[in-house]
């Protein structure tokens, strides 16, 4: 068997026909599956976001700036934007009655709120924006934040609630052989993925270690996870168009900040963005300090 | 000879053996062409984000690059107030009055007015647990979440047990008005209600402070309770998550 193979591969380096069929067969289907899953997404990134309203002024684009003073201050206009995107955003979100999340990336900050109060905030310690990013321009990020996003699907290690069912007994005695313990705290470890609306991905990672018994939850997780992005690349592929142009936003916090936040909000949540000025940082690893106080509107 | 020979003579110039070795040929490279295309659609990701930094960052459009340089300090200024009404109009939000915030995850609490934090500490919440009794009767004991407001104050509370009280303890559902429904002391010292039938009261079972293991009330140890009930007036929010 050995020597057929053996001489299989002696046969074919020396036909060239043959190897140049086999090249080409073989690089023919992996060469347009790149084309279309890897290099058009690439290619059309930012494409797919909303136009940019017609919000300029209409007075000609100013000459090539190359006075450091002006530059600056554009970079002050180019954040306030920003901040005022961020602002009018979270302003809307007040009115409604459920709990929404507030994503600061600029002070590192994850906060809850309930009718503009917020009610816990909690602090991250990484940070990672996806390279999509940088397709988008300024106008096209403004535009993007300016509305709140709404959570459509979501992937988690660990349910909303833990509910406990309960045959009501007979009588005392069965009332009195039922266990009155109550559950003992949650320690499962915490990782839970997010799918907003316009492209928008946030996923939360627990700071601590897994146990080690918990792995098998947190790879049918990933797994899971990973089946998605599968899926929705081979459907783009059958119907040869792009992937949808996710932004990816991975966040990493306390166990227990990471699991309030998860227990803490609807399913179906709303999250407010700011996004920081520098938008060319890709991935950051943030530590904030201890004893941060919030101000009141973030 | 060899030269002559034409297309249609082909196949009588290969063997069997070598039509064999194409076929395999052409075979193993569509077989490795497919599973070459599986690994790119699952690594599809981080290769995109791998050329994206090919990929020179996008024009940093703004309004402040089509405005003349004169005119930027009027556009840096009505930016600047549109973020100072908004800002002031969100913090209009938060209360200047106590209000209390409830932990249902980790049970705890936090007594703010403002953003400061007055009192903190442990609390119960909702246990999550479903009774069934037979195919009518369900309960599901859990504690609301959102902003409620309270309702009603109260001292040395009477608790006017319900329906739910007598058959989770197995005993038979008396009258609406019989007197084995009430019971003292039970509640702690003082009671908030918060509509719905929710409260916030104290509690005989201190060492169940920080678990979920009420019926839906929140429930304080005496000290933190007293604290609360003099903070707190009717009317005062109560924001649950």
């Amino acid at each position: 068997m050995f020597r057929e193979i053996q001489s299989y591969f002696t046969w074919i380096r020396h036909t060239p026909t043959a190897l140049c069929i086999s090249l080409i067969l073989f690089c023919i289907l992996p060469a347009y599956v790149f084309y279309v899953v890897v290099i058009l997404p690439v290619r059309t990134c930012g494409c797919d976001f909303p136009p940019v309203d017609s919000v300029r002024m209409a007075v000609p684009a100013s000459d090539p700036d190359t006075n450091p003073d002006s530059r600056e201050q554009k970079k002050v206009i180019r954040s306030l934007e920003l901040e005022s995107a961020y602002l009018e955003s979270m302003l809307s979100l007040s009115k409604q009655d459920s709990a929404y999340l507030s994503l600061n990336l600029a002070d590192s900050l994850l906060v809850i709120l309930i009718k503009g109060v917020p009610v816990r905030s909690c602090s991250l310690t990484e940070i990672r924006i996806s390279r999509q990013l940088r397709c988008l321009d300024q106008a096209q990020r403004v535009r993007w934040i300016a509305e709140p996003f709404l959570a459509e699907r979501e992937l988690s290690t660990i349910p909303r609630i833990r509910y406990i069912n309960k045959q009501a007994p007979k009588d005392t005695m069965e009332a009195a052989l039922q266990s009155a313990a109550p559950m003992p705290p949650d320690t499962s470890s915490v990782y839970y993925t997010i799918y907003f609306n316009r492209y928008l991905v946030v996923e939360i990672n627990q700071s601590e270690e897994p146990y080690d018994m918990k792995k098998k939850i947190i790879n049918r997780y990933r797994r899971e996870k990973q089946q998605v992005i599968n899926r929705e690349t081979w459907q783009a592929f059958l119907h040869r168009t792009s992937p949808e142009p996710r932004i990816l936003i991975r966040l990493t916090l306390s166990q227990a900040d990471a699991r309030a936040i998860y227990r803490g909000t609807p399913v179906q949540t709303g999250l407010v963005l700011k996004l920081p000025s520098d938008t060319n940082v890709n991935s950051c690893r943030v530590s904030t300090p201890s004893g941060r106080r919030v101000p009141p509107w973030l | 000879m060899e030269k002559s020979i034409t297309k249609t003579d082909l196949t009588g110039r290969f063997t069997s053996m070598q039509i064999f070795r194409y076929s395999i040929s052409i075979l193993l490279a569509l077989f490795l062409s497919v599973i070459g295309s599986i690994l790119l659609v699952r690594n599809a990701t981080p290769l995109r984000d791998t050329i994206i930094l090919l990929v020179p960052s996008s024009d940093r459009e703004s309004l402040a690059d089509s405005v003349p340089v004169d005119r930027l300090d009027s556009l840096q200024a009505s930016l600047e107030q549109k973020v100072t009404i908004v800002q002031k109009e969100l913090d209009s939000y938060i209360p200047r009055k106590p209000y209390l915030i409830v932990n249902t995850t980790d049970n705890t609490f936090r007594l703010m007015i403002y953003d400061l934090v007055i009192r903190e500490g442990k609390c119960s919440t909702g246990s999550y647990t479903i009774l069934t009794n037979g195919i009518n009767q369900k309960w599901v004991f859990e504690t609301p979440r959102g902003m409620m407001k309270v309702m009603s104050r109260q001292m040395f509370p009477v608790w006017v047990k319900p329906d739910w009280a007598f058959i989770e303890e197995g005993l038979p559902v008396p009258s609406p008005r019989h007197i084995s429904r009430l019971e003292y002391g039970t509640l702690g010292d003082y009671k908030l209600e918060l509509g719905d039938g929710y409260l916030i009261h104290g509690t005989l079972y201190k060492r169940f402070l920080g678990m979920a293991v009420t019926h839906g009330c929140i429930r304080l140890g005496d000290e933190d309770l007293k604290v609360v009930y003099r903070n707190l007036r009717r009317g005062s929010k109560v924001f649950i998550y």
